[in-house]
């Protein structure tokens, strides 16, 4: 572990960014005594202060909280969906790339067909369908998005196969579940590991884009995205209300890069 | 006045992995027209010591020399911890002019020192021009036409037109030659240039060398660590371990009185490796190979149907108990006859039959030493780990059980069950190479493949290879297919032997009996490209490759594949189908040996050698 920081300043660094954030995301809602949802007439639009550290928005509830909440929604929908696609991609392409010769052509191709589409329009039409939740935006985000992680997954798989140690595994009998397990699959961790890693942004950025365009998470619950859609209306009059969520926002996706550009480095990719 | 005169040449990395110099104290001087050998296992300092006088080095070494001049021209490299950018950078200017000028190099790999994407003529002619800015383009052409015929390219105008890929390695090496002399360079630096080639195309570029050398007058450093190489060119030898020259002389001297142990020690394991094992016989046959066949498919646009063998009815025999060498050069279809031999390719006609049995998928009691020690263990796996897999899938012995025989295996092979928990990076080739023997043995098979398990190896570490192989051999009467390109180390483990070409066996024979009588004409090129290393056998061959190599062409159906190459080839041996004919132990693919040549026999006719 020691090892794997050394001399890695952007890993270090982003290491410690997510730390925080995942520190704050988890305690801040869980001890505040504001509720993410609880309105409040008589401190509406109020400016930061001691006991509003972020300021309250147009319903008088607390930003702070809010925040942070919807860091909660933005990490499970960006860890989540990275464990469900990389899962995905891991198994399909290690499939397709052991295979070989039809079987990974058929499977390719069916992936190609998938990946056709936009991933945007998958999650859209999901939300439409299952409803704005949680639930709906991670299925959205893993129909399609473990494809690019799955022709990785399958070009390490083809690049080791042939070699000798694999061979020699064939030789003594190991099947083809063990050889992927053992042989095949530590060997190529490397790139895996990197665009899982850069799985987690894209999937936090797709959320909060889609909740700012309003067909996201909807109120009360909130999100990072549906914070900067709400406060959009007053930008104006009260800039620090969009300032907050966005600042967050950027930090999360910041220090998720800083990881996979700090591990690229590492394995020397 | 020498060409090269070099004063205490030292060279020293300063990185976390090397420490300590690599080169020593190096002092040697060429005279004008002199084949000088440095020879040494790798690791002794020979490149290095090369790049240094060529200042190809890294930044990262630091390079001391009293003296380095090249004929008039002092070419010393400045001490990079005392001297500013500003000397350094004068430095690197300087021999900028001077390499590929006055000093030229050629490397051991054709392949990555020539531009895949670019012309053969626009590679000479650059050079051409960069150093003579004055030549014209067509004057520049036709120099280069000049140079290939110089080293022997037929054709030349139409090579100069081709891209590397479309020559054959010893085409390349030639290529990489005729631009190393473009500008008529004092002194030539070979480094290991035959290493990657196959016998009898090493036959014929050293004696391009050697031809070039006396022609123009240019003196040639050749570095090699084959002392049969050496023995054959050179006619003052230097010998370098760790970095420093033990021994230095002409080459009679060297081989014949040597002074130091070490090189005596070298002298004794190439000259062992020559000599031929006896042997006893075995004959109750484990594997017999039925006229086995592969053939791939090969997809183009313009040819539909066209298939290719890389394997062409192949039959031969592996007793029990005994070692059965092949040997060919590079595309042959050795690999491919040891992959359908071991189960991972699937044959397209003919059959197998082990112990009996007809093979038909990967066999547990056919295992297989690889050729390349860095890729024939999982790196992410501890030697015990590896070791133990084959264990765990197969067998239901216990972990304790499990550990004896790891412990009792890696002691055969001469490392010890502390080893198992480290990783093969912690392990040299030679070392890793054993722990891929002790990997194909746990399983106890009855006949293990050996894919050249030596041709990546130092030859002291091939020493001790075969030194294992033949101990396993004697101890466990483990049937052993062993496939090499390096004649004389078949000649040295082998009870009997194969000859394959094209594609096909030509001959198949006891190894005594072929190395002394070849029957076939290509074993007889074959053995006759062996270089021996007596400086007095070595430089008596000369004038036998005159012949300019031709691709090895793939088999076909009809005629032998040698026909072309052969200086015995009749009529039939490009139309009629090629048979095998045998005779008592001796079996042989050739024309010469059928009943229509040699006429209607006796019954008790004894067959000898036709050629």
């Amino acid at each position: 572990m020691k090892a794997l920081y050394r001399g890695n300043f952007l890993l270090m660094m982003g290491t410690i960014l997510l730390a925080v954030l995942i520190l704050l995301a988890v305690l801040v809602p869980a001890f505040s005594s504001y509720s993410y949802q609880a309105q409040d007439v008589n401190i509406q639009n109020s400016s930061s202060s001691f006991l509003h550290i972020f300021g309250t928005d147009k319903f008088g509830r607390d930003i702070f909280v809010r925040v942070w909440y919807g860091t909660r929604i933005s990490l499970l929908v960006g860890i989540g969906s990275a464990l469900i696609c990389g899962a995905l991609g891991i198994l399909y392409g290690s499939i397709a790339g052991y295979a070989g010769g039809k079987a990974d052509i058929i499977l390719m191709r069916l992936a190609d067909v998938i990946d056709s589409i936009p991933s945007l329009l998958y999650v859209i039409l999901i939300m439409l369908v299952l409803g704005s939740n949680v639930g709906s935006i991670l299925l959205g985000i893993c129909i399609s998005g473990w494809i690019e992680l799955s022709r990785v997954v399958r070009g390490e798989v083809m690049r080791l196969k042939n070699q000798e140690f694999c061979i020699a595994a064939r030789m003594a009998g190991a099947t083809p579940g063990r050889i992927l397990r053992r042989h095949l699959l530590p060997n190529g961790l490397g790139p895996v590991i990197i665009n899982v890693t850069f799985l987690v942004p894209k999937a936090i950025f797709t959320e909060a884009f889609l909740s700012f365009v309003g067909v996201g998470i909807s109120a009360p619950a909130a999100s990072l995205g549906t914070l900067i859609q709400e406060s959009r209306s007053q930008m104006l009059v009260y800039p620090t209300q969009m300032l907050y969520p966005v600042l967050v926002l950027c930090t999360l996706i910041l220090s998720m890069n800083l990881i996979g550009a700090g591990l690229e480095r590492k394995a020397g990719l | 006045m020498s060409v090269l005169c070099v004063q205490d040449l030292s060279v020293q990395f300063h990185d976390r992995h090397a420490k300590g110099e690599t080169v020593r104290g190096v002092t040697f001087t060429v005279e004008p027209g002199e084949i000088v050998g440095i020879v040494g296992e790798s690791g002794s300092g020979k490149s290095t010591a090369m790049q240094a006088i060529l200042g190809l080095l890294p930044e990262r070494a630091e390079i001391r020399c009293r003296k380095l001049i090249l004929e008039q021209e002092d070419i010393t490299p400045p001490c990079n911890t005392k001297s500013g950018r500003q000397e350094q950078k004068a430095y690197e200017k300087r021999m900028e002019k001077i390499r590929g000028k006055h000093i030229s190099m050629v490397f051991q790999d054709p392949l990555t020192y020539l531009n895949p994407t670019v012309k053969i003529g626009r590679q000479i002619t650059e050079v051409i021009r960069v150093h003579n800015r004055t030549c014209s383009r067509n004057k520049a052409k036709e120099r280069a036409l000049e140079l290939l015929d110089m080293v022997g390219i037929r054709q030349p105008a139409r090579r100069l037109t081709q891209y590397p890929f479309e020559l054959s390695g010893g085409m390349r090496q030639r290529v990489a030659i005729a631009i190393a002399l473009a500008c008529q360079p004092k002194l030539l630096i070979a480094d290991e240039p035959t290493t990657a080639l196959d016998v009898t195309v090493q036959g014929q570029i050293l004696q391009l060398l050697k031809r070039i050398s006396k022609e123009t007058g240019t003196s040639v450093l050749f570095v090699s660590h084959d002392l049969g190489v050496i023995a054959s060119i050179c006619s003052r030898v230097i010998v370098m371990q760790n970095g420093k020259i033990i021994e230095e002389g002409t080459t009679e001297e060297i081989f014949w009185e040597p002074r130091q142990k070490y090189t005596k020690e070298l002298i004794d394991k190439a000259s062992h490796l020559q000599e031929p094992s006896d042997k006893e016989e075995y004959r109750e046959p484990l594997l017999s190979v039925e006229h086995a066949s592969k053939q791939y498919l090969v997809k183009s646009r313009w040819n539909l149907k066209g298939d290719k063998s890389a394997v062409e009815d192949v039959s031969f025999h592996i007793y029990k108990g005994e070692t059965f060498g092949l040997v060919g050069e590079s595309g042959c279809g050795k690999t491919t006859l040891a992959g359908m031999i071991t189960g991972m390719h699937q044959l397209t006609g003919g059959g197998i039959q082990f112990k009996g049995k007809p093979l038909v998928q990967m066999d547990r009691q056919i295992q297989m030493v690889f050729q390349d020690p860095y890729a024939s263990l999982n790196p992410r796996m501890t030697i015990q780990e590896t070791l133990e897999e084959p264990l765990l899938i197969n067998t239901k012995l216990s972990l304790e059980e499990r550990n004896q025989k790891i412990g009792e295996l890696l002691e055969m092979v001469g490392l010890s069950l502390k080893d198992g928990g480290k990783y093969p990076r912690a392990f040299s080739g030679g070392q890793r190479q054993r722990i891929g023997i002790a990997r194909a043995l746990i399983l106890e098979p009855e006949l293990i493949v050996c894919d050249e398990p030596v041709s990546a190896l130092d030859i002291s570490t091939q020493e001790q290879i075969l030194e294992i192989l033949e101990q396993i051999q004697r101890e466990r009467q483990i049937s052993t297919l062993f496939i090499s390109h390096d004649l004389s180390v078949v000649k040295r483990i082998s009870h009997r032997m194969g000859v394959m070409y094209g594609g096909r066996m030509v001959e198949v024979g006891n190894t005594r009996s072929i190395y002394e009588d070849p029957w076939h004409p290509y074993t007889k090129t074959l053995l006759s490209a062996i270089l021996t290393p007596d400086p007095r056998i070595a430089r008596k061959r000369r004038g036998m490759w005159k012949v300019e190599e031709l691709r090895g062409e793939l088999a076909s159906d009809t005629g032998c594949p040698f026909a072309p190459r052969c200086g015995y080839a009749m009529e039939c041996c490009h139309t009629q189908r090629l048979e095998t004919y045998s005779f008592e132990e001796r079996e042989i693919a050739c024309f010469l040996y059928s009943k229509e040549y040699t006429g209607r026999r006796s019954h008790d006719y004894k067959m000898s050698s036709q050629i």
